[in-house]
């Protein structure tokens, strides 16, 4: 397998659009790395270019330290798994998989072995006589990747693979392409705009936006730490909850003034804030869903950071609930226990774990706190 | 080509040696008459070439009706063409990729080095979204199998043979608007340009004038990737500015914020619906100005 390096690439289209600026980024041998974010970041573009399907306009890609750019994508020992992969109708199983093999002029005793190999992997192996046609949603997505896998090759690169299959598939085939990760110890670049499967699958993530990128990190740190306003809101389902707050000296400490609670700030926090001069300004608070408390309990041990606010929207999920409530001109999210009492169109009080608060610049939007 | 070339490849093509006396070469009609039997006798057995001129709108409606005869191909099919255009030349691989790819009636015509067309012939009408499917199908498994970057474009299903030269057309059109408007992409529908299709047949004098009248000298190449995706997604969303924010992950005073601000340097308002249409229209003419 194989460790890949991407210095300083950009890539700019002949009209002059910028789809990615200055990407970096290196990738150690055997990582699982994410790129994700939303629609027309740049993400498909980059993993293109790895792939040699779209020209690099400038910086510099190396696969174990040798030269990418100009080099043909058949001649980067590369295999791709797209979105919208199409297995040849009336070929079985075992000659989809052999197909790019024998075009490539491969030997038969090669092909065989690879093939079995990968279906073995796959759990294929019954299958390899059947057609396509005779063969379920997740057993084609497997024959897909069994075509990549019969290439060996030194990295993996796979566009929204999971997009086309239905909900619950696509969680199956999460586990198994993890699985797969593991058994293979590949490499592998992986394009999502579903931050689920960002989090389970990545050992590292990049978030880009607009072409360029927000933050590299574990998920983990992207959830609990997330570098700017973007990310925090675009990790983390239902999203994190943005209000505007002006940050005010109270006694030894510092308040967080939203609408027309003052939320006691931790002493942690308000060094920092205090230190970066952001005493007297308007900065952006977030807070997570699952971080906004209705239980007594909560709310009589910190009294000194609770909202108060009507229930718009109550919603049932089993093992949580969702409340749907407005304060100071947002509209918030709570993730609370599935046994409260609190429901549609009642008055309830609302305990924030400023703790785990975030504190973001107005005008960067970059983190202050974290 | 005047009529000694045409006189010249004419026998090349055929092995026989045609000549004209002196006076006949010279006249218009002698022109058009090689141009006929040379078509016959490329087209007389070389089914490719018969397709590729019958695409490309060479053929008179007598040598399609024969070429169609004399291939086999029924008249009343549904028929949907796919142009494929290739980044670099295509090669072998890439053919056997294509020709796996067919569901039996599939009809592959190479253009040129850089082009393809694919014809699927099917008893029902492909619809958009599976004209689409199949777009996205050969993109991927050309850049998957054969490890080739491709664009495909195509026009929607026809039922009469005859209309897939039309259909050609539209999927040139297709491709060289996908090309100039969106880069990004890799699949054009005919169907899908909108207000592309219009504008870009407004003359480059017009286009000005209208950039002028309604942005002074504001130049949107100059404006960030940003502030384009925020405006693109607002018009994807009808002007709605909290489902605007939630495509964008944004908070809805930020998108607001970017809204004031592009106000401010170009005096449009994209909240009011008659700005929005000015923007939107000068956006694309800026795109094809270029």
């Amino acid at each position: 397998m194989a460790s890949i390096s991407l210095k300083n690439i950009c890539k700019v289209y002949p009209n002059g659009f910028e789809a990615v600026k200055d990407f970096n980024l290196e990738v150690e041998d055997k990582e699982f790395i994410i790129f994700v974010g939303p629609s027309g970041c740049g993400k498909s573009t980059t993993l293109r270019m790895i792939a040699g399907l779209e020209d690099i306009s400038s910086g510099e890609l190396t696969i174990d330290g040798k030269v990418m750019n100009n080099i043909e994508p058949k001649d980067r020992d590369i295999a791709m798994v797209f979105q919208n992969y199409a297995l040849y109708p009336h070929m079985t199983v075992r000659d989809n998989m052999a197909f790019g093999l024998k075009i490539r002029k491969m030997p038969k005793a090669e092909i065989d072995k690879r093939v079995n190999e990968a279906a073995q992997i796959l759990g294929l192996e019954n299958l390899l006589d059947r057609k396509p046609k005779a063969l379920s949603g997740g057993q084609r997505q497997r024959v897909a990747m069994g075509r990549a896998i019969v290439r060996n090759p030194k990295v993996f690169l796979m566009d929204e693979p999971l997009s086309n299959l239905d909900a619950k598939l696509r969680v199956q085939m999460r586990i198994e392409i993890s699985k797969l990760h593991d058994r293979l110890g590949a490499t592998i670049i992986y394009v999502t705009h579903d931050q689920t499967e960002a989090m389970t699958l990545g050992t590292r993530i990049v978030v880009m936006k607009d072409g360029i990128v927000q933050q590299i990190d574990s998920p983990q740190n992207l959830y609990t730490k997330p570098g700017n306003l973007f990310v925090a809101g675009f990790i983390g389902s239902p999203q994190m909850n943005f209000f505007s707050a002006k940050i005010e000296k109270e006694g030894e400490g510092l308040v967080a003034v939203v609408g027309n609670s003052r939320l006691n700030v931790p002493v942690a926090k308000a060094k920092v804030l205090t230190d970066k001069g952001y005493v007297g300004k308007e900065v952006t608070l977030g807070i997570r869903p699952e971080d906004i408390h209705d239980s007594q309990m909560f709310i009589d041990a910190s009294p000194n950071t609770v909202i108060e606010s009507t229930i718009k929207v109550y919603e049932l999920l089993g093992a949580e609930v969702f409340l749907y409530f407005d304060y100071a001109d947002t509209q918030v999210t709570a993730r609370v226990d599935p046994r409260t009492t609190a429901k549609m169109g009642d008055t309830v009080k609302f305990a924030l774990d400023m703790e785990k608060a975030h504190f973001f610049d107005k005008s960067t939007e970059v983190t202050i706190t974290n | 080509m005047n009529t000694r070339e045409l006189l010249e490849k004419l026998n090349k093509e055929s092995g026989l040696n045609f000549s004209l006396p002196e006076e006949e070469i010279l006249s218009p009609e002698t022109e058009e008459k090689l141009s006929a039997m040379l078509s016959f006798v490329k087209t007389v057995d070389n089914r490719d070439y018969f397709f590729q001129q019958f695409l490309l709108g060479q053929l008179s409606p007598e040598d399609i009706a024969s070429g169609r005869l004399k291939y086999h191909i029924e008249k009343s099919v549904n028929r949907a063409l796919f142009l494929i255009a290739f980044k670099s030349p295509y090669d072998e691989v890439a053919l056997s990729v294509l020709s796996s790819l067919e569901t039996g009636s599939d009809i592959l015509v190479e253009m040129d080095q850089h082009h393809i067309v694919l014809i699927r012939q099917s008893k029902a009408v492909l619809n958009e979204e599976e004209c689409y499917e199949t777009a996205a199908s050969i993109v991927d498994a050309l850049g998957t199998e054969a490890m080739a970057a491709a664009r495909v474009s195509y026009d929607k299903t026809v039922p009469e043979f005859e209309q897939l030269a039309q259909s050609y057309k539209h999927a040139e059109v297709a491709m060289h608007l996908g090309v100039t408007f969106k880069n990004g992409k890799r699949i054009h529908s005919y169907h899908d340009l909108g207000l592309e299709k219009l504008l870009y047949r407004v003359s480059t004098e017009d286009a000005k004038e209208y950039m002028t009248e309604n942005l002074a000298s504001f130049d949107f190449s100059a404006l960030d990737n940003e502030m384009r995706n925020t405006i693109k997604a607002l018009f994807n969303n009808q002007l709605n500015l909290v489902e605007t924010a939630k495509e964008l992950y944004i908070h809805r005073n930020t998108l607001i914020y970017r809204i004031d601000k592009f106000q401010k340097i170009t005096g449009l308002d994209l909240r009011n619906f008659d700005d929005a249409i000015i923007c939107k229209v000068a956006m694309i003419l800026a795109e094809y100005l270029k």
